[in-house]
């Protein structure tokens, strides 16, 4: 059941492709000729701390798919309440317990484009950020971000991955 | 005679010198055929087995003997074989008889020079009759060929003539053994019907057309040159009549077919009487016509959502006594009684852009048609959702979930996408 609902997301995925990284706010595209694992980066929302940055991500489907949710790792460091800074491991409820068939690839990316723009603090895997945004300290939160986003995520940035990557 | 047999046969034929020729018709006879001996002082009879070493014998079934008993009669001596007659067992008799080659025998032999050759001439005809059958006992388990034992030239003379007759442009295929025909037989209203003829060259032939029933066999004519009796002729001629019987039904599916968008099956064909038509929003209607009678009132079900069926069955229920089988077609009846139109059929370039099922496709294999299970079968009761799914997606989803309570074959969640209830019955 698998093999439709694939073909079908990625031409979904190249049809938001074709409108290019700026409109659609994310790119995603298969890794080679593999029909489970695909590669793209996320555009930093703008009027966030991310605004401007391009964050790698890895998705990788599980056997089960649609029936449970694809995995999804950020492979340029993220300083963000729901991102493992090391792993690229993201928190998002509908990537977990909330996961329906209903979702699709593209609209997980924008799941992930909102989590960018709206963190959750009060489930992180990210401590330093989670707390600074706890104490309420939004202004130490946004200045570390950007710092990360500055090093790793801008296009001219040197070119340094996550865990996962190595 | 048996005495001389226990001293050694060399010494036992060249005691009895008729002529020069005779006894060296003997020595070769002794040396190829040592199991047949002479019977009489003079050398006109002989009797003894002949043993044949073909390939498989051993895995044949026990009706192929290792040996053929021959008796052979040669009144004017072993190397004279005027007026000479050569008798086989009766298992043998037998396996030639089923091998069409029972009158060969006699034709065979009758060239023969002298007693060797002859029985040379048996051995051969035996053993390629052997051969035909090891080889076709070991492949009737798998296809039907008769590779060896082909049948007889005026097997084939007749078809070419019968084929000349019905026209070589109807012909669509033959195999090489010309023992598969496929023939394009058109009937009075000039739809082209395949027809394929299957081991024609077997007494067991078949027809198979693409045809609610079975097409029966004509009567076989047993003078026929034909292993079976029949002759294309006839059974293009029965086609015919069977087609012919079978118009009034091929209108009414045409009817369907061109006026509607029919989901299953994929690719209609007159073997089938069953249509399942799009009714739109989700709905569709399942008819299952009467092949004897096509007129009449179908077998209907309406499948889709609930919410969207209950109407329709509503007035499928109440409607079904204006049915008109002569004035108006099945479909047109339907679709008086149903009060609405069906879809049209989408068209080649619909198809290609998928725009003719999209918004159908199940919620969340994504596919409309999957193997094995069929179109979406059931969709989201609450109207601005109506989302399709096919059953055991939606079964699969829902099963999963720790929230879903399952109740006998039910299982009671919520829809994937707008979180309203949800149930779906295994």
């Amino acid at each position: 059941m698998q093999t439709k609902r694939l073909l079908h997301e990625r031409k979904e995925l190249a049809q938001e492709a074709a409108k290019g990284a700026a409109a659609s706010g994310f790119i995603l595209e298969p890794e080679g000729d593999s029909m489970s694992r695909f590669r793209g980066y996320l555009c930093g929302p703008p009027d966030t701390p991310f605004a401007g940055g391009r964050f790698r991500v890895l998705v990788t489907l599980p056997p089960a798919y649609p029936m449970s949710p694809p995995e999804v790792r950020f492979r340029t460091p993220v300083f963000h309440p729901n991102v493992h800074f090391r792993t690229g491991e993201v928190c998002l409820d509908v990537l977990k317990a909330a996961w329906s068939p209903a979702w699709s690839l593209a609209s997980c990316m924008r799941a992930l484009l909102v989590l960018l723009a709206c963190p959750e603090p009060s489930s992180p895997l990210n401590c330093d950020a989670g707390n600074l945004l706890r104490c309420g300290d939004e202004r130490g939160y946004r200045s570390m971000a950007r710092m990360y986003v500055r090093r790793y995520a801008l296009p001219d940035a040197k070119d340094e991955t996550t865990e996962a990557d190595r | 005679m048996q005495g001389a047999l226990t001293d050694g046969r060399l010494h036992n034929t060249s005691a009895i010198p008729d002529t020069l020729q005779a006894s060296a018709v003997v020595h070769r006879l002794v040396a190829r055929f040592p199991h047949v001996l002479p019977q009489n002082r003079s050398l006109t009879e002989y009797r003894g087995w002949i043993a044949l070493h073909t390939a498989g014998v051993t895995q044949a079934s026990e009706c192929l003997t290792a040996e053929v008993v021959v008796q052979v009669r040669c009144p004017c001596g072993p190397a004279d074989m005027q007026g000479a007659d050569v008798q086989v067992d009766a298992h043998t008799r037998a396996l030639l008889e089923q091998c069409a080659l029972g009158d060969v025998l006699p034709a065979r032999t009758a060239y023969a020079t002298d007693l060797v050759e002859m029985l040379e001439q048996v051995s051969d005809l035996v053993e390629r009759c052997r051969a035909g059958r090891v080889a076709n006992v070991a492949a009737s388990a798998t296809s039907p060929s008769w590779t060896r034992a082909l049948p007889r030239p005026e097997y084939y003379k007749r078809l070419l003539h019968d084929l000349e007759r019905i026209g070589w442009e109807h012909v669509v295929r033959i195999d090489d053994a010309f023992a598969e025909l496929e023939l394009q037989v058109p009937d009075a209203a000039g739809r082209q019907h395949l027809v394929i003829l299957r081991d024609w060259h077997t007494p067991a032939p078949s027809i198979h057309a693409s045809l609610p029933a079975h097409v029966p066999l004509p009567e076989p004519d047993r003078s026929s040159v034909q292993p079976h009796g029949i002759s294309l002729m006839q059974a293009v001629a029965q086609v015919r009549a069977v087609l012919g019987a079978y118009q009034p039904l091929f209108q009414v599916l045409d009817d369907v077919d061109q006026h509607s968008c029919v989901l299953e099956p994929e690719r209609p064909t007159y073997a089938t009487c069953i249509r399942r038509i799009a009714l739109g929003r989700h709905c569709s209607l399942y008819i299952e016509v009467d092949p004897h009678n096509p007129r009449s009132v179908p077998v209907c079900r309406l499948l889709g959502g609930e919410r969207d069926t209950a109407a329709l069955q509503e007035r499928l229920n109440g409607g079904l006594h204006q049915w008109d089988a002569v004035g108006r077609t099945p479909r047109q009846n339907l679709e008086a009684i149903l009060e609405c139109s069906f879809p049209p059929a989408p068209t080649a370039a619909d198809r290609l852009h998928g725009s003719s099922t999209e918004g159908d496709e199940c919620g969340i294999c994504y596919s409309y048609r999957m193997e094995g299970v069929g179109v979406p079968d059931m969709a989201c009761d609450y109207a601005p959702c109506a989302r399709p799914y096919h059953r055991s997606c939606l079964w699969e989803w829902l099963q999963a979930l720790p929230e879903t309570r399952q109740s006998f074959q039910v299982c009671f969640g919520v829809c994937p996408y707008c979180s309203r209830p949800i149930r779906v019955r295994r």
